[in-house]
């Protein structure tokens, strides 16, 4: 079977390299107009990339690209005019420069929520075009900068670069688009798209938010910042150039091609840059225009040129090669779980899920009011209760979704109530949520995969330099990924499906296959039966049999009494904030203030008998 | 002490001004959690237009005004239908795709407006009576004092018809909860334009109160639209009280800077205001929620 994630390796890479040295063969023929025309569209191209992967990938918006641009040309027109940095080196220098830029807004910038982000990123943007007129010393003033062409040069090498810029280029452009590509297709490409989509989900699976937002930007400042070199070694730098409408220009760039797809950025820079030189009437209506194109992009083709071509090439290619679901024959029938022997020893609190005297009030309302939980190895504990009774409160607490006013919180008897939830992941817990969530545009196997992140070893940094490395840990993880899927019962055919392609049982039980590809100790389960017909429930409840048989601890909030009482080794019910019975399911099932909280007063009396 | 005076008031009638941008972006973003980087624009719209009715026939300055303020508000309402109700509900990056679309409106505003405004600067007529008082010593213009008078009887004009009236009712309803709001039969998408119009018109006055003081062009949207911007995010995006703060800090923050900074100095001003703000910020705005918070007993936290 296709594995997406996987493809990509040198082989593709190779076939890249190829066409680019025919493309720039062909296109260096061209005279001096066109080739720099060139050259500026894929220097353009390249911020699109790295504006794509904090962007397009992550769902972060950037209205500063055009500073790390200037904040690149700059240092790079200073290194080389006034320390005597050579050419090629120089821009190694200014992407050191432009990351330095990039963690000084990403740092505070990204505590915040998106929009302050994009609105932080405008007034970084401001402040460089202010200062690229003011500072005399390094940018000449609204004069400019001049003889930064490479041919003019003192250095032999730089001269001889000058000549071939385009190459120079060229290359840049293609060792990017392949370094960035090689991250979008490890695990740091999913998690980005886990991110973007849903940042609870990401959180759950022990995607390091704030980590991988800082990573990206900075990685996206410095292939801007590189950008910036080579955009300065064209010749001439003036201020008005690096306005805030450049950085509307790259955002362009981006949706236009396509965002979350890097190459799309070219077909975006041809568009944005190199059909305005050839075609203007007027420069106001060229720019009327450009802003409708962006405007019908995002209402039409919100995936922009490359995303559209991108969503035809995987229909038929499913077409042709996956089985459809509806006639596929249940690969693994689940043994209906009989009553499975429970465990006699006793719990041991090392080997543990525990919660002690949780407390939690939302303003005056006191959802939690001493909670004491534990979820040993290898056992199902039943959380039970009315709506409202605290239940997901709990859960949200335990997985470090909601902070608690008061707690003491253990896994494994490590304290874990001050770590956040991806932490706890990596101690072994994983969780599904009430409401069903699943990372919308990725597929079912991709999903799944995602929940396996913290079971990929290739670090952020690595990613755009492994190639037979993330190959093999792509094909381990999708292996994986599908070992879990027919464990729990999906349907091949649904594999490489979106979640909203699926149907909602299908969609329930792939959430506790992504929490399970984790490899958790510990899982957390919110209400996964809810609006299962009879054959789903089975099904779930055969798959939380076995997780627990192989000593897994779980915790179950369910509606579905009948299947919590049959599953679990003991059962703990909430009301109002408070547990008022635990106990195992037999004796919880009988006792009157249960059936009171649960049921209503007319079940309280005690002839009536339970038949869940 | 005079010239501070003058420094004050000066920096509180531009802070006014600052002030209706960002309640005009607030009032829009808090039903409809979009803040339009095309409101600028909305505003520049009513004063160029205003100019633009002037020299084609001889209406009085006022029937302009109010003509120009209609036409921005049906195109603000038709930028609310094109470019973000279209696009709304999708996922990914799709769900801030109004981000992209509204700077394409804005792109697409400015350089239209270029096309049949010109892209000259022009003077704009003053709204408000001038002359000037004497205040302790310090000379100021009374239209400095009216500009704050006008802002701040707008504000509570607005805010009644928020606590008292069913418009106001209704519009709280939407922000708080659309779908809810939807069943209990509220006409939504009627509202929403209700709201989208009071944000044209708020922004609309800003751009005619500020006009008389700077200049027009087809390009002064942008500073329109950051300095609301600034404004709001000093204050806290969605909250339209602490906004208005935000935008009289800015104003004085501005006057101060313009009368004892050098010149080359000032435009920096805003940007490093809410850069340091989102920086250091976030502590103290975590310390106050809390206080807030703990002031106020929460009666929807129901979450379990």
């Amino acid at each position: 079977m296709m594995r997406p994630w996987a493809r990509g390796g040198w082989r593709v890479e190779l076939v890249i390299v190829l066409v680019a040295i025919v493309a720039l063969v062909l296109l260096g023929g061209a005279n001096a107009y066109y080739v720099r025309i060139i050259e500026l569209v894929l220097i353009y191209a390249m911020v699109g990339m790295a504006l794509d992967v904090i962007t397009g990938y992550g769902g972060q918006f950037s209205l500063g690209h055009s500073g790390l641009f200037a904040v690149g040309a700059y240092a790079a027109s200073y290194g080389y005019l006034h320390m005597g940095i050579p050419f090629p080196l120089n821009a190694l220098w200014a992407m050191a420069i432009a990351a330095v830029a990039g963690v000084i807004i990403a740092w505070p910038a990204l505590r915040l929520s998106d929009l302050y982000l994009a609105l932080a990123t405008m007034a970084f943007a401001f402040i460089v075009q202010l200062a690229a007129n003011d500072f005399d010393g390094i940018t000449g003033g609204a004069g400019g900068v001049g003889g930064l062409a490479p041919a003019i040069s003192r250095y032999g090498i730089s001269a001889w670069l000058g000549e071939h810029y385009l190459w120079v280029v060229g290359l840049a452009f293609v060792v990017t688009w392949i370094l960035l590509r090689r991250m979008t297709r490890s695990r740091w490409g999913r998690a980005l798209i886990g991110m973007r989509d849903s940042e609870m989900l990401a959180a759950s699976v022990g995607v390091d938010l704030r980590a991988l937002k800082r990573g990206a930007f900075v990685l996206s400042a410095m292939v801007t910042g590189l950008a910036g070199a080579l955009f300065a070694h064209l010749g001439f730098l003036s201020p008005d150039i690096f306005q805030l409408a450049l950085s509307i220009s790259f955002i362009t760039i981006v949706f236009l091609g396509g965002s979350g797809t890097l190459i799309g950025s070219l077909v975006g820079a041809i568009v944005v840059v190199g059909v305005p030189e050839r075609v203007t009437i007027d420069p106001n209506l060229n720019l009327v225009i450009y802003g409708a194109l962006l405007i019908v992009v995002m209402i039409a083709a919100p995936r922009g040129v490359a995303g559209a071509l991108q969503s035809v090439a995987e229909r038929w290619r499913r077409t042709r090669s996956a089985p459809k679901p509806s006639v596929a024959v249940d690969v693994h029938e689940p043994a209906t779980p009989g009553p499975r022997v429970r465990p006699s020893e006793p719990l041991d609190p090392r080997r543990a899920l525990v919660a002690t005297d949780v407390h939690k009030a939302f303003g005056g309302n006191t959802v939690l009011n001493g909670v004491d939980l534990t979820v040993g190895a290898g056992r199902l504990v039943g959380l039970i209760g009315p709506n409202g009774s605290g239940k997901t409160t709990l859960l949200n607490i335990l997985g470090g979704q909601l902070i608690a006013d008061a707690a003491e919180l253990r896994i494994d008897d490590e304290r874990v109530e001050q770590l956040g939830p991806p932490d706890r992941v990596r101690r072994g817990l994983a969780r599904t949520f009430q409401h069903a969530t699943l990372v919308p545009s990725l597929t079912v196997s991709e999903n799944v995969m995602l929940g396996a992140h913290l079971r990929g070893a290739i670090p952020f940094v690595g990613a755009p330099f492994a190639v037979g490395r993330r190959l093999r840990e792509e094909r381990a993880l999708g292996e994986r990924a599908a070992a879990l899927l027919e464990e729990v019962g999906v349907e091949p055919g649904y594999w490489h499906r979106r979640p909203e392609e699926l149907p909602y049982g299908v969609t329930r039980i792939v959430e506790v296959a992504v929490a399970l590809a984790a490899e958790p100790r510990y899982l957390m389960l919110d209400e996964p039966a809810a609006g299962l017909v009879e054959e789903e429930i089975e099904r779930l409840a055969g798959v939380i049999d076995r997780c627990v048989g192989s000593g897994v601890g779980v915790l179950l909030v369910e509606h579905h009494l009948g299947l919590v009482l049959r599953l679990a080794d003991s059962v703990v019910c909430l009301d109002g904030g408070k547990i008022i019975m635990s106990g195992d399911p037999e004796t919880v099932a009988r006792h009157p203030a249960v059936l009171e909280a649960y049921l209503g007063p007319a079940w309280a009396t005690p002839a009536t008998e339970v038949t869940p | 002490m005079a010239t501070l005076i003058e420094v004050l008031v000066s920096g509180l009638a531009l802070g006014a001004i600052y002030a209706l941008v960002g309640l005009s972006l607030n009032v829009v973003y808090i039903t409809t959690r979009v803040v339009s980087f095309a409101q600028g624009d909305i505003g520049m719209l009513v004063v160029a237009g205003t100019l633009w009715l002037g020299d084609h026939g001889g209406r009085p300055l006022a029937v302009d005004l109010v003509l120009a303020l209609a036409g921005a508000a049906v195109v603000a309402v038709l930028v609310d239908l094109i470019a973000v109700r279209a696009i709304r509900g999708g996922v990914g990056v799709a769900a801030y795709g109004w981000i992209v679309s509204t700077l394409g409106v804005s792109i697409v505003i400015q350089n239209s407006t270029a096309m049949w405004f010109g892209t000259e600067s022009r003077g704009f007529p003053h709204v408000l009576p001038t002359g000037t008082i004497e205040l302790f010593g310090a000379v100021i213009p009374t239209e400095r004092l009216l500009t704050v008078a006008v802002v701040a009887a707008l504000i509570l004009l607005l805010a009644l018809a928020v606590a008292k009236t069913q418009w106001g009712r209704v519009a709280r309803a939407l922000a708080d909860n659309q779908p809810i709001a939807a069943a209990c039969g509220v006409p939504t998408n009627w509202i929403r334009t209700s709201v989208v119009l009071v944000g044209a018109a708020l922004v609309g006055v800003a751009a005619m109160l500020s006009a008389p003081q700077t200049f027009v062009n087809a390009y002064i949207g942008t500073s329109l639209l950051l300095n609301g911007m600034v404004a709001i995010v000093l204050g806290g995006l969605g909250n339209v009280r602490a906004g208005l703060v935000g935008g009289l800090v800015l104003g004085v923050a501005n006057a101060i800077a313009g009368r004892y900074l050098d010149s080359t100095l000032v435009p920096y001003v805003p940007f490093v205001l809410l850069l340091v703000w989102l920086i250091f910020g976030a502590d103290v705005r975590g310390k106050l929620a809390s206080a807030r918070a703990a002031r106020r007993r929460d009666p929807v936290g129901v979450t379990a």
